[in-house]
């Protein structure tokens, strides 16, 4: 019985990345495409701004 | 593992609708913009030395900034192609959630133009009624308030589309346009003086310079929208028909 338990806990610690609910997946999908919009729409760093400074102008992103 | 898929999804598509995107630009929004900048440039002059560190741009000043030339336009292409795959990664999730928790057919070429106008609407059209694409040398009101105006408005907008396209009840349709209308009816920051600094002649060629500038930054806008919106909805409909 308590070995049956025990191979039970293995096996779901095993399956865990696979039982990984596609909501999450999808939700981690869409935060990577936020961040990595935010990322080139808004970060403040000079280097990054004069990098992306065409981009962000013809897009609409609120510039300077 | 549907993360994985969707994600090649996005980086494939999101590659597609950049370079579509710096085709476009490069052709009708650049020199738009390198005009807007040589205007602005004499704005400077104009103003005088006591201020002139302190108006411009930053990029004409010490910080690093891409040679102009080919410098510079890799790196609008490398950032065209990076904002496109976060559009792609955010359609990918949200038109796979919208079929696997919502019950909605899956993405298909056509389904994936109508998500990309739903894009364009989201990010270029409603945010644009309030304020409009910017030109080098136009002043606008404190930054922080219209990038928070910006986001308020492309986050209500872009969940009145979801909404009203995942939901059933008829109160969705409710939902959706008080969603979408709020943020106008709250009103954009506004600059009260976009063309401040600059003489009347020069004034006048940026308003119309800007008028342009709106009808070349829409179609940029729409072509990438439309190329990464049916890119992904191919990509969905073949991943998704394995995955259920």
């Amino acid at each position: 019985m308590e070995n049956q338990v025990t191979q039970d806990r293995f096996q779901s610690v095993q399956d865990a990345p696979a039982l990984a609910s596609k909501g999450l997946q999808l939700a981690a999908a869409f935060a990577l495409g936020a961040t990595i919009l935010f990322a080139a729409a808004f970060a403040q760093s000079s280097a990054v701004h004069n990098a992306a400074h065409d981009m962000r102008h013809s897009q609409g992103f609120p510039c300077h | 593992m549907l993360f994985r898929r969707i994600v090649v999804i996005a980086l494939l598509s999101g590659l597609a609708g950049g370079l579509a995107l710096s085709l476009t630009q490069r052709w009708q929004v650049i020199p738009i913009i390198v005009a807007a900048e040589h205007l602005e440039s004499q704005k400077v002059e104009v103003t005088g030395s006591e201020s002139s560190e302190h108006s411009g741009h930053s990029h004409d000043h010490e910080e690093w900034g891409p040679e102009d030339g080919l410098e510079r336009i890799l790196f609008t292409t490398l950032s065209n192609v990076l904002t496109a795959i976060g559009y792609a990664l955010l359609l990918v999730a949200l038109g796979a959630a919208a079929s696997i928790k919502f019950g909605k057919a899956r993405m298909s070429f056509a389904s994936g133009l109508a998500w990309g106008l739903g894009g364009f609407i989201t990010f270029f059209a409603a945010p644009s009624l309030g304020i409009l694409p910017q030109l080098p040398g136009v002043a606008g009101t404190a930054l922080e308030s219209r990038q928070l105006w910006w986001v308020a408005t492309v986050l209500c907008t872009g969940t009145g589309l979801f909404l009203a396209h995942a939901l059933k009840t008829n109160w969705r349709w409710v939902g959706a346009v008080i969603l979408i209308v709020v943020p106008h009816i709250f009103g954009a920051p506004q600059a009260d003086d976009p063309y401040a600094g600059h003489t009347a002649e020069v004034a006048a060629q940026l308003s119309e310079l800007s008028g342009a500038f709106l009808v070349a930054t829409a179609v940029s806008s729409l072509v990438v929208w439309l190329v990464v919106g049916s890119c992904t909805g191919l990509g969905l409909d073949r991943v998704l028909s394995k995955e259920t």
